[in-house]
């Protein structure tokens, strides 16, 4: 016997959540790169503005994996509650946070590591409660976690 | 100045990014769990989600939510705009519990205020805290309008972005 579909369940969960993190935070790195050489959406008017978007070497890059992050939490959504998953994937801000730090060079305020840590709490939190609390169709045949 | 767009602008990202995720959720929690990862059942996942009607939907709000965050991130008025779409954590909670009958434990509630604090902490733009504290900082738009008005908004309604904002010149 190998580990119970609980255990595999909850280890499946860890490593979706860290794809949606991750992908999610390169994504949108690329993504602010890619903003930055953008010209105010107000001043440029919709046709200049998507013209610009779609040539921007950085914008194609940043949806491809905007989308792995959107499909991974999708999947997650069949066996996990709304309410798990959501707050979860705010650890991605830690990783932007450290990827502004560390990669892209910027000076991160104090005010935002504090904000940082409180995510990094309010994480841990719900990652403590159960995966799910109302019966989800079919699957693995986890029962669902009342306590 | 805080044009009505932009109060617009965070309506529809924070209200359509909470409809996606309730859509979302809703349609992948009728059809079983996803737990066959080889690539027929990849496929077979894909499939089920491009024709499940819920998350099509659902796609459909992010799409507007994400184009609507595109639009916000290109006005000038960050300062006040970005923090109020930390509320999506509380929006999706109560959504959770109300509209899919979670039972969200109370600890899971507490999780989500602290995760909701922290983005509200996160997403402040500027360099310094505000007097006075707290995201309902007031005149956030007294920037020198010839010049650069810069801001760093992470992770706003489920996307987050760093980005510098060119003022009118």
């Amino acid at each position: 016997m190998g580990p119970s579909a609980n255990d595999r369940r909850t280890g499946r969960t860890a490593l979706f959540l860290c794809i949606v993190v991750l992908t999610n935070s390169f994504g949108n790195m690329l993504l602010a790169m890619g903003m930055e050489r953008m010209p105010s959406f107000a001043q440029v008017g919709l046709q200049t503005y998507v013209a610009g978007l779609v040539q921007n070497p950085f914008v194609l890059p940043g949806v491809v994996l905007a989308g792995i992050s959107a499909l991974t939490q999708l999947s997650l959504f069949s066996w996990a509650d709304l309410s798990f998953v959501i707050p979860c994937t705010a650890s991605s801000y830690v990783i932007s946070m450290i990827l502004a730090e560390f990669i892209v060079g910027e000076q991160v305020h104090l005010v935002r590591w504090a904000g940082v840590s409180l995510i990094f709490v309010g994480v841990v939190l719900v990652a403590r409660t159960p995966l799910a609390t109302k019966p989800h169709a079919g699957g693995l045949g986890v029962p669902v976690a009342g306590s | 100045m805080t044009g009505p767009m932009t109060w617009i602008f965070v309506l529809i990202t924070v209200c359509a990014g909470s409809c996606g995720d309730v859509l979302c959720a809703s349609g992948m929690s009728q059809g079983g769990a996803i737990d066959d990862f080889r690539p027929s059942g990849i496929v077979r996942a894909v499939r089920y989600i491009v024709t499940r009607r819920r998350v099509i939907l659902g796609g459909v709000c992010y799409a507007a939510a994400f184009f609507s965050l595109l639009g916000l991130l290109s006005t000038a008025e960050l300062s006040i705009a970005v923090p109020a779409t930390a509320l999506s954590f509380v929006l999706d909670a109560l959504a959770a519990r109300f509209i899919l009958h979670e039972h969200v434990p109370r600890k899971r509630w507490a999780g989500v205020a602290c995760v909701c604090m922290g983005v509200l902490l996160v997403v402040r733009p500027g360099p310094l805290p505000r007097p006075g504290g707290g995201a309902r900082a007031t005149a956030p738009a007294q920037q020198d309008r010839a010049g650069h008005y810069e801001s760093r908004a992470h992770n706003v309604g489920g996307e987050s972005a760093s980005i510098k904002v060119l003022a009118e010149p």
